[in-house]
């Protein structure tokens, strides 16, 4: 028997818990404690109690069951906690609304205008916590060459731009390197807004395309959601020709970098053009991801990302794909609806190659819960 | 550890009155209950679920006691063990472990320099049930007693001493069966029929 005892108590070494662990842990604890300090419903306790009586009882062979409750049970008192996250389960705290308008083929027609927004919460009896802060359905056209001197120093502005869009809207500059560069792939980009995006028609055009070097590859930022902590994100957009080897990833990211902890990247849709996209959130141990059945391809899809403080949800033409709560992101983010280089290390885009996105919808609503 | 004067047992008497007394049980168990938690998900998981430990004890604070050793880490390494099932229930599954939401295998792997050990290690442990797994770590990993190891998983001593005496005797049948350079092939043989069921 001892050859057993040996080989695990051999094996039981780990690193100790770091001085910024300890303290974020003992932060969340103290503010556990503030909170049952105070106020406490009856429900809550009662469920707590619940909990510790359901672990004596079911011993060991019973620990999933008892898990489950101390799941609710550390979810009742309200406090941030490891990521939870559920497919197809609206969040109690959140509009449970999924009101995007557009439907799953293609109608020719923007899913709304300004005086009707995509979004809207779909029952006027109940408020809602969002409120409209910018959409567009691209009535302002902007050519070919016009997202040009983008740069951060000036405030996140694209000189090249229309006076009516510079306050619309940004983009990464031209030869910043699209993520396949900066994974070191063999087929890689750099941003090009200069060479790859214009609008007209009602729509954003973004036509990625590689030549027989790297790939041009465009990321734009409606200026609306720069720097914001929750919100409502719409988009409807389709890819009429997907060609293999081009990606998208619509996303929430840190203003200020290094992201982690609470500052965590929020992906909705992501994928390989001509395949079906998914919901990713990158917490700081996983990555819990949602499938969806929409693809970018020649259907018009219309997403909503909902970030509360009670937690995200991703909707999919209308329809709930997936919801997590728990260690949610609290810092300022910028929404990128980034277009490059596919970077899973498969083959990128054929020499020669192009492909365009066309979005022709654009919301973001701030959290007023 | 705090240089509180009160025992564990003291403490936790207090706290359905006084929940900030959880605070000093944190500040004298947190780093041993990282530890437990790390062991199993990995170090950057743990720092994650280290203070879910102590909120959730602190909602469950009413109907213990400590265990008669005086010592509150039975109790702590029970609500953990809940925990840490919750957390690997969340993630994905892993190919090849599909089904395993008991333990984060690349956590232990790190902890193993020799391949050979890695997977006799792997092989040992993944014969067992879930419960009996857990209980022949609190004591291997944590150091427990069998009756502390009884109080964390909520059982009896005796049962925990038969069960201890089960898992130990199965975990050292695979042992034995793997031959000088058998493990690996042992352990694709478990995860295929794991696949395959």
């Amino acid at each position: 028997m001892n050859i057993v005892d040996d080989l695990i108590s051999s094996s039981g070494r780990v690193p100790g818990v770091t001085p910024g662990g300890l303290r974020r842990g003992r932060a969340a604890l103290d503010a556990a404690i503030t909170a049952r300090a105070q106020q406490e419903p009856p429900v809550r306790r009662k469920a707590a109690t619940h909990w510790f009586s359901g672990l004596r009882r079911t011993a060991i062979i019973g620990v999933a069951g008892a898990a489950a409750v101390a799941a609710a049970a550390v979810a009742a008192i309200a406090l941030p906690s490891s990521p939870s996250h559920t497919a197809g389960k609206p969040l109690a705290d959140s509009s449970a609304k999924p009101a995007g308008k557009a439907p799953a083929k293609p109608t020719g027609q923007a899913p709304a205008s300004r005086s009707a927004p995509a979004g809207r919460a779909a029952t006027p009896a109940v408020a809602s916590p969002w409120r409209l802060v910018y959409s567009t359905d691209f009535q302002v056209n902007a050519p070919l060459g016009s997202f040009s001197g983008c740069k951060v120093s000036t405030g996140y502005t694209c000189s090249g731009l229309p006076k009516a869009l510079q306050g619309q809207w940004w983009a990464y500059g031209d030869g910043w390197p699209d993520t396949a560069t900066v994974r070191h792939l063999k087929v890689h980009g750099y941003y090009s807004p200069s060479t790859t995006v214009w609008i007209a028609g009602g729509m954003m055009n973004i036509r990625i395309w590689r030549g027989t070097g790297s790939v041009h590859s465009a990321a734009v930022l409606p200026k609306a959601a720069l720097g914001k902590t929750y919100g409502k994100y719409v988009v409807t957009f389709r890819v009429p020709q997907p060609v293999t080897g081009y990606k998208s990833a619509f996303l929430l990211w840190a203003m200020k970098t290094p992201t982690g902890g609470t500052a965590h990247e929020i992906d909705f849709p992501e994928g390989g053009w001509g395949l079906p996209f998914k919901a990713f959130i990158h917490y700081p141990s996983h990555r819990p991801q949602f499938a969806t059945d929409g693809s970018f391809d020649s259907t018009w899809h219309t997403t909503i990302l909902e970030w509360s403080p009670h937690g995200v949800s991703f909707y999919l033409d209308g329809k709930l794909i997936g919801s997590a709560s728990g260690n949610v992101a609290d810092v300022p983010m910028r929404w990128v609806l980034q277009n490059e280089t596919e970077d899973n290390g498969t083959a990128g885009p054929a020499p020669n190659s192009s492909s365009t996105m066309q979005v022709k919808y654009v919301a973001y609503y701030s959290w007023a819960g | 550890m705090t240089g509180d004067p009160r025992s564990d047992a003291e403490l936790i008497a207090g706290l359905p009155r006084r929940p900030e007394l959880m605070g000093v049980l944190y500040e004298r168990h947190a780093p041993v209950v990282f530890r437990y938690l790390a062991r199993r998900a990995g170090p950057l998981a743990a720092e994650d679920l280290l203070s879910e430990v102590f909120i959730a004890a602190l909602s469950a604070s009413s109907r213990v006691v400590a265990h008669d050793s005086g010592s509150a880490l039975p109790w702590l390494y029970g609500i953990g063990l809940n925990v840490l099932r919750r957390h690997f229930r969340q993630q994905q599954p892993t190919p090849g472990v599909t089904g395993d939401f008991g333990m984060d295998w690349d956590a232990v792997d790190d902890r193993l320099v020799a391949w050979a050990e890695r997977g006799r290690l792997r092989a040992a442990l993944a014969v067992l049930t879930d419960s009996d797994r857990e209980l022949l770590l609190l004591v291997g990993w944590e150091g427990l007693s069998q009756a502390e190891a009884a109080t964390a998983l909520g059982i009896s001593p005796g049962a925990a001493r038969a069960r201890l005496h089960r898992a130990r005797k199965r975990a050292l049948s695979v042992l034995e069966g793997l031959g000088p350079g058998g493990p690996d092939a042992q352990v694709t043989t478990l995860y295929s029929k794991e696949q395959a069921s």
